[in-house]
């Protein structure tokens, strides 16, 4: 293969993707905290929170919500489609994946990852 | 230092002497050192045998003095999952992968004594290196040493197996995973041996067996590991990108690519040097994929919860080592070789298949590229930034589509483009490709996948069909089984669909369309929800796990499929409540007031008398019915108590159950008495229906088979 050949594949596929990829608004999340996060609403961000464990509850159409807090007092209330997972109560802190919607006063995750502290963690 | 420390020590001695004999006879050019490097390697690997049975009994016998024996299993774990535990955690598969890989230098010398001894150093140093990594993070342990608090106290139960883990997928998932892994080496040694000999024909002739189980092997972990995130985590899905999966998909796809770099060099003598980089690539990004992995770099971008194992610093540097080592050799022995060029032409087969190594090379390179963006953003930009699977799925909608073009062109001759049958086909394609992707909105660029699938499945068939040679067969298989596998993610995407509702003890429910009747919780300490689903006339009783696990310290559920050849329907259950525990306990705020089971109840504050003693004691003051009660909380070493406070002028009492110290809130029980109704039972279920999705199954499976085919055939040749 020529090598003009092979830039040329590596040109037309890099610009394809970056195409393809300003189509969507899910390409990448920065990491901010919980203020930052309802301050970009609209911008699809990855924020950890302290997941307050008495806030969880089932929506009547499905999903659940939750509030998440910062070290600041700051509070966001977070829904998510679908089913909790697993060790979801279990977790002290959250991980989401999604970004604030200003008109529902709410942030909705497309992921949720659970950081949960394992049982050996808890004895040392 | 006990028994299991001591033979590893033996275990590097022993490889490190092979290593100074087969040093010596290379420099020698002495036959007699190679015996006895062969007859070490003998011993120290099955020292390493028996260092793997050793560990092996450990579990057995349950001796909860060794941490990772106490970490990954219990008294009342199965038997089959006491040997599983063996690959539960980092220190066990790493020790399985050493042996695996001890085994594999036992095949290398048999297979091919010739190279052996240039090929063995490369698979003895490798292995000293994950041996010496095991010393640090050793399986071999003892708990105290890891846990300081357990001094002086011996375990009589283990921590137990993350249910997540019993699972029959999970026996296979791992040492598949491994045995592809520790199979990287051998092409990694003759792509170092044939550029020291000056023969580039070596990967060809010789490395090409090895290639295509390694290939198999790691493909089907990978599927086994999809198939089993299906079937258990409860989300509906198999491929999240995430960091984990992706450090595995990467080195796949870098074999794969040098898998149809050989196919090309065998046939026209080009892309030598291509293999020997590819080769060296796919053996360090085994060991990337493991530093990624277990080094914590991304722990905060992964649902996997993996730490840092103190392995950072030797993973690193085992990357930079053999990186340097390739790379040096390369760049001082690639220059003599004269590699042929590509044959010319319009319709270049052999040159659409470099493209196809081309593009799962670059394919590679952006997942590793967005696995690794937390950390470049975090070095550059000064602020992390990961990608989501929006960046992967954007990669796969370009490249996918491209691959299967390349696949076209590379397998279809330019003497069929013209004919009646592969317009009809093509025709039909188009047809079947939009009709897939029609859902309005309509995704139109989905359509870049299935038209060319389709065409693919539909060529390929024929193409198996007319031409009965069983030489072209595997390929056919593997290439029909990318393009279903592309098709089914589309339209499971695509056409699924998804609902939720709360099912009430005894009443027919429609959720998602499917009418579903929670029929109750049933078993005590394995308890199952169970329920009946009405499929047309049919029903089926189906029974889910749903039970509190106490290593998870949470409760425990699995989701149930209800396979079918257009929808699996996909069942996962949540937040059972039992009517009993609505209508007598209630969670109350410090300073509130809440009505629990029909009564009004003020919590004031703790009255936490005796809490220095053995047994500590906890009261709440409460304002029952307008009369101050204050139920106790027994708080002993491994479990609570409590005990009734009757209310007066009631036949009922108050108990103080837990407290949440966190919320500043307690849980409280109201016995019931006779004018109390009691709910039935209810519990939230989500419904997916999963379009097709056997599809992906399929086409994983076939990808597996004509992997097999195609090394049962190399290895007779």
């Amino acid at each position: 293969m020529k090598k003009w050949t092979v830039f040329c594949v590596i040109a037309a596929l890099l610009f394809l993707v970056i195409a393809a990829a300003s189509f969507r608004d899910d390409v990448f999340s920065t990491y901010v905290p919980v203020r930052d996060a309802m301050q970009r609403a609209g911008e699809h961000v990855q924020v950890m929170g302290a997941l307050d464990k008495a806030t969880i509850a089932y929506e009547r159409g499905g999903g659940y919500t939750f509030t998440v807090r910062d070290g600041e007092e700051n509070e966001m209330r977070v829904y998510k489609e679908g089913i909790k997972p697993m060790n979801f109560e279990h977790a002290d802190n959250v991980v989401l994946v999604g970004s604030y919607n200003r008109d529902r006063g709410l942030f909705v995750a497309d992921k949720v990852l659970t950081k949960c502290p394992s049982r050996y963690a808890k004895g040392k | 230092m006990n028994l299991g420390t001591i033979l590893m020590l033996a275990v590097i001695l022993l490889s490190a002497a092979e290593l100074f004999f087969t040093g010596r006879g290379l420099v020698r050019k002495g036959e007699g050192d190679f015996i006895i490097a062969k007859r070490i390697y003998y011993v120290s690997a099955a020292l390493l045998f028996v260092t793997v049975c050793h560990l092996l009994l450990l579990f057995l016998f349950d001796d909860f003095r060794y941490e990772y024996v106490f970490s990954n299993s219990s008294v009342h774990l199965p038997l089959v999952y006491k040997i599983t535990a063996l690959w539960a955690g980092q220190e066990g598969s790493f020790l399985v992968w050493a042996l695996i890989l001890a085994f594999v230098g036992i095949a290398v010398m048999r297979a091919d004594a010739e190279n052996a001894p240039m090929l063995m150093p490369c698979v003895i140093v490798t292995k000293i290196l994950i041996l010496v990594s095991l010393l640090v993070k050793s399986p071999f342990d003892f708990i105290w040493r890891v846990s300081p608090a357990m001094a002086g106290t011996l375990p009589v139960d283990g921590a137990g197996m993350n249910p997540l883990l019993q699972d029959p997928w999970m026996i296979t998932h791992p040492p598949l995973l491994y045995l592809g892994y520790a199979l990287s080496v051998v092409p990694f040694g003759y792509a170092l041996v044939s550029l020291l000999k000056n023969n580039l024909s070596l990967i060809t002739e010789r490395a090409y067996p090895w290639v295509l189980a390694s290939f198999t092997s790691l493909g089907l972990g990978i599927f086994m590991g999809g198939y089993w995130a299906y079937r258990v985590l409860g989300w509906g899905g198999y491929w999240g990108w995430d960091p984990v999966e992706n450090s595995s998909l990467i080195p796949w796809l870098l074999v794969t690519a040098l898998l149809h770099g050989i196919l090309v060099q065998k046939r026209s003598l080009s892309l030598m040097k291509t293999n020997v980089v590819l080769s060296f690539l796919f053996f360090i990004s085994v060991f990337l994929s493991f530093f990624l992995t277990r080094s914590g770099v991304l722990a905060d971008f992964s649902v996997h919860s993996f730490g840092d194992y103190g392995l950072s610093l030797y993973l690193a540097s085992y990357i930079v080592f053999f990186t340097a080592v390739s790379f040096f050799f390369f760049l001082v022995k690639s220059r003599r070789i004269a590699a042929a060029p590509l044959p010319p032409g319009p319709w270049n087969r052999l040159a659409f298949t470099a493209s196809g190594i081309l593009l799962m090379a670059l394919f590679a390179c952006f997942v590793l590229f967005g696995t690794l963006m937390p950390l470049l953003s975090g070095l550059f930009l000064r602020q992390q930034i990961a990608a989501d699977s929006g960046f992967y799925n954007s990669v796969s909608m370009i490249v996918g589509p491209a691959i299967l073009v390349a696949i076209l062109c590379a397998t279809m001759p330019l003497a069929h483009v013209k004919r009646f049958s592969t317009i009809v086909m093509a025709l039909l394609s188009v047809a079947l490709g939009a009709l897939i992707i029609y859902r309005p909105p309509v995704q139109y660029g989905l359509a870049a996948v299935t038209i060319p699938g389709v065409f693919l499945v539909l060529q390929s068939l024929a193409a198996v069909l007319t031409n009965r040679s069983l030489a072209m067969l595997p390929s056919r298989l593997a290439h029909i089984g990318i393009a279903l596998f592309m098709i089914g993610s589309v339209v499971t995407h695509l056409h699924s669909s998804s609902g939720q509702g709360r099912c009430i003890q005894g009443r027919e429910t429609a959720v998602n369309g499917i009418p579903v009747t929670f029929l109750g919780l049933r078993g005590s300490t394995d308890s199952r929800l169970e329920f009946m689903v009405r499929r047309g006339e049919s029903s089926e009783q189906i029974a889910m796990k749903y039970y509190f696990n106490e290593r998870m310290n949470s409760i425990y559920r699995e989701p149930q499929i209800l396979g079918g050849i257009i929808d699996d329907i996909y069942i996962y259950p949540d937040d059972y409540r039992s009517g009993l525990e609505m209508a007598t306990v209630g969670r109350v705020e410090k300073g509130k007031e809440a009505l629990v089971g029909g009564v009004r109840i003020f919590f004031a504050g703790f009255d936490t008398a005796h809490m220095t003693s053995e047994a500590p004691t906890i009261r709440a003051n409460l304002i029952v019915n307008g009369r101050r009660l204050s139920p106790a909380l027994y708080l002993k070493r491994t479990s609570k108590s409590h005990s009734p406070v009757p209310i007066p002028g009631t036949e009922r009492a108050v108990s103080l159950l837990d407290i949440d110290v966190s919320s500043r809130s307690i849980w409280v029980h109201i016995s019931p008495d006779a004018t109390v109704t009691i709910p039935p039972d209810s519990v939230i279920v989500n419904v997916t229906k999963k379009r097709l999705i056997w599809l992906v199954w399929l086409g994983t499976v076939l990808i597996a088979c004509g992997g097999l085919m195609a090394f049962a055939r190399s290895v007779q040749e």
